[in-house]
């Protein structure tokens, strides 16, 4: 799940796979965000650990084989699903993690109940608690 | 190609190679610049392709990027400026470039365009000499010289390797860091000239942190083909370029003084 900021027709996100084109940064050939020139692009995500142009050059294997659907959700839709799941689980979500709990939130709807659904969090919320509450105005 | 081994033909002191980014501040002052520069008695002439991300460079030349990027400078643009640099000098120019800008356009056609504009070597500051594949190939197909960027932490065993794939002359690295104005030469920058000239015949130019007459003269004395200048080159840009006028005498009494510093024959 990428960060799709504030929209990616905002051009504020940092929706690599879903909106970069293949570019050499960093020393690796993948999707990049970048103009027609080649200049890398500004990012924005609510999640820092995803405020990136690039993206490990095996996601863009897997995009490319086909391997594996990328998507995007904004930050909004993070910040909401951040809440849901600290209040119900009591879990709280690294915002970037939260972008795959916004994601099936946002897709309950294409699951039956009884299929079995894996997120990966793979980081915890607590870094991003004074973020979140700086955003949202406090709980 | 040839432009470049002219320079370094029977010389007994080093080359001064002149840098500045192309289009900055703008392109007709740049053009300006790139003059004053050869006027002055600049060798070899230096561009820098803008980058958005110049992870080679220190905040000098970051600045001297943007300001050339905000002036709407692209690839075409800086094929226009050599493009009117050659059309009344045979200096050699050297364009120095990040990959992504090169690949973005297309190896071949960047290559292409570079040689139809009159460019006579490349160095590409991202690209090492294991991924070169198909630079190589576009440089030797459009008789551009690649050149290759060594450091005092490259081994002898790849430098071996570099020295066989590049041309015109090897751009030694003095400095573990970025580009931009330092005091003094360490002594391992030295080392490297001779530890280079050791493993090749290719022209050795020495680079990064170099801006003071009393550094060239240095670099002359240790040995340097070549001496290449580009921060404080860009700095006196940066100080100046609101006003042309002021700024064109300063480069030619910079690089005059450059010049004169690196009138020292080098050690056979």
């Amino acid at each position: 799940m990428e960060a799709a900021g504030n929209g990616i027709g905002t051009g504020e996100h940092s929706a690599t796979l879903c909106a970069g084109e293949a570019g050499v940064l960093h020393g690796t050939l993948s999707y990049l965000l970048q103009d027609v020139h080649g200049q890398v692009l500004p990012t924005h995500s609510i999640a820092a650990g995803l405020d990136y142009p690039g993206v490990g050059p095996e996601h863009a294997m897997l995009k490319d084989n086909a391997r594996v659907t990328y998507d995007a959700v904004t930050d909004r839709d993070v910040l909401d699903a951040f809440e849901f799941l600290s209040r119900r689980e009591g879990i709280i979500p690294a915002l970037e993690s939260a972008h795959a709990v916004a994601y099936v939130i946002q897709n309950a709807g294409r699951f039956a109940k009884d299929d079995i659904v894996v997120i990966n969090l793979s980081g915890r919320g607590d870094k991003d608690v004074a973020e979140v509450s700086a955003i949202r105005g406090g709980a | 190609m040839e432009r470049i081994a002219k320079v370094f033909k029977k010389r007994t002191t080093p080359a001064l190679i002149g840098f500045t980014v192309a289009g900055d501040p703008d392109r007709k002052t740049c053009i300006r610049i790139a003059r004053a520069l050869i006027g002055a008695g600049t060798d070899i002439l230096e561009l820098g392709v803008p980058f958005s991300d110049p992870v080679a460079d220190g905040p000098v030349i970051q600045r001297a990027g943007e300001r050339a990027l905000a002036a709407g400078t692209t690839p075409d643009t800086v094929f226009a400026i050599v493009r009117e640099l050659r059309s009344q000098s045979e200096v050699p120019i050297v364009l120095l470039t990040y990959f992504n800008t090169v690949y973005r356009r297309g190896i071949e056609t960047f290559y292409r365009d570079a040689a139809g504009a009159g460019v006579d070597g490349i160095l590409i500051a991202d690209m090492p000499v294991e991924e070169s594949a198909e630079v190589l190939k576009a440089a030797r197909k459009n008789w551009i010289a690649p050149i290759f960027l060594v450091t005092r932490t490259t081994s002898d065993e790849r430098l071996a390797k570099i020295a066989k794939k590049g041309r015109g002359f090897l751009y030694l690295v003095s400095v573990l860091g970025v580009t931009g104005v330092r005091t003094g030469i360490p002594q391992e920058a030295f080392d490297l000239i001779r530890r280079t000239k050791a493993i090749t015949d290719l022209p050795v130019a020495l680079g990064f942190g170099i801006s003071t007459p009393e550094q060239v003269r240095a670099c002359a004395e240790n040995g340097a083909d070549g001496v290449i200048v580009g921060s404080a080159i860009v700095d006196i840009i940066e100080r100046t370029c609101k006003n042309p006028d002021l700024m064109e005498p300063a480069l030619a009494g910079f690089v005059s003084l450059l010049k004169q510093a690196a009138a020292v024959p080098h050690p056979p």
